[in-house]
């Protein structure tokens, strides 16, 4: 499966203070809605994601609760947070 | 689902604990989600017990649709797959994303079987590899391990494979082809090839009577056997060439002795 840029730049280092749009899969629209929950950080999210032990059932869920994201979208995020840990958690 | 309202986390956890569903932290954030699962698993367990995991595909189909009020789109996909997934079926009425699956249960033992007999009914397009035999041959003894009823049909691919045996002794010095699986295969075809290819042909004839569904459903997706026979002698006949071709280079006719 091809990942897009905007998953290769998030998984490529620490995440830091970057912001939840960074992530793969949240663009605008579903980063305001985030950012509206509180979310408004990408390490927040990250937080969510080791919550629910790295689950890709729960996590998509949730995300899709949250912030109204598809199966592509939140596919995508899944998979770049999931790589993200593999390389620096 | 407001049952689970009232309980605090750590009960819920222990409820979570109970089912075996793999979760993580009760929290305000998850809780939702955990309550919702616990909810599922015990509306898909209180609709299992009553009629019977068997014979429920046909009860499920009326549940499914007297229950399912917003999922109806989704019934018609799946009962399709009810039939071979027998429980899979009952995440309709929940979501009506078709993603979020219950896979923490696994699958159903009904499942196992069917799905090897389609694996090796998939491994037959891969004619043209070298192993491809061989990976049938396993494919085939290890699903016949799997189902004994299924022994026809694995019977008559693997009498349909040792008739490809036949042109392998025709064309010669091919040393480095592995058949090193097919030694007495190749040596009993080659005395009786006459008998053997009759009753190759004879299996044929009956293979297509006991499991046409089955023979049908390979033959949905898949290129037809003699498709695939034919496609393997070409393949067997450019090999041989090229071997042959090499030798010759090997020799190299055009050296003069000084």
């Amino acid at each position: 499966m091809t990942t897009s840029q905007k998953h290769r730049d998030f998984v490529a280092e620490p995440m830091g203070e970057k912001p939840v749009g960074s992530l793969a899969g949240i663009g605008e629209v579903l980063g305001k809605k985030l950012e509206e929950r509180g979310f408004d950080k990408a390490y927040v999210v990250l937080g969510q994601f080791l919550v629910l032990k790295k689950d890709e059932d729960f996590f998509r869920e949730w995300l899709k609760d949250t912030c109204g994201a598809n199966a592509k979208q939140s596919r995508d995020c899944f998979g770049c947070l999931r790589e993200w840990c593999d390389a620096f958690l | 689902m407001d049952d689970y309202a009232d309980l605090s986390n750590t009960e819920l956890t222990a409820l979570l604990r109970r089912y075996n569903i793999p979760h993580g932290p009760v929290v305000g954030s998850t809780r939702r989600l955990y309550e919702q699962k616990i909810f599922e698993y015990e509306t898909q367990r209180r609709r299992l017990s009553p009629p019977g995991s068997s014979a429920a595909s046909s009860y499920r189909f009326s549940d499914l649709n007297s229950t399912s009020g917003d999922s109806d789109m989704y019934d018609l996909p799946k009962k399709e797959d009810a039939l071979l997934y027998q429980s899979k079926g009952y995440n309709d009425d929940y979501y009506e994303e078709s993603y979020f699956t219950t896979r923490t249960y696994g699958e159903p033992e009904s499942a196992g079987p069917s799905r090897g007999f389609r694996q090796s009914v998939t491994s037959l397009p891969d004619a043209d590899t070298f192993h491809h035999q061989v990976r049938d041959d396993d494919l085939l003894s290890s699903s016949e391990e799997e189902c004994k009823d299924r022994e026809r049909p694995m019977y008559g691919r693997d009498s349909a494979y040792q008739s490809i045996a036949h042109y392998r002794p025709v064309s010669a010095s091919r040393s480095s082809l592995d058949l090193s699986y097919y030694p007495t295969s190749s040596s009993t075809s080659s005395m009786s090839s006459s008998s053997s290819s009759s009753s190759w042909l004879t299996r044929r004839a009956i293979r297509p009577e006991n499991h046409a569904p089955g023979a049908g459903l390979g033959q949905d997706h898949q290129v037809p056997l003699w498709g695939q026979l034919l496609l393997f002698l070409v393949f067997v006949i450019v090999l041989f060439f090229i071997y042959y071709f090499m030798q010759a280079e090997e020799g190299n006719p055009f050296q003069r002795e000084p």
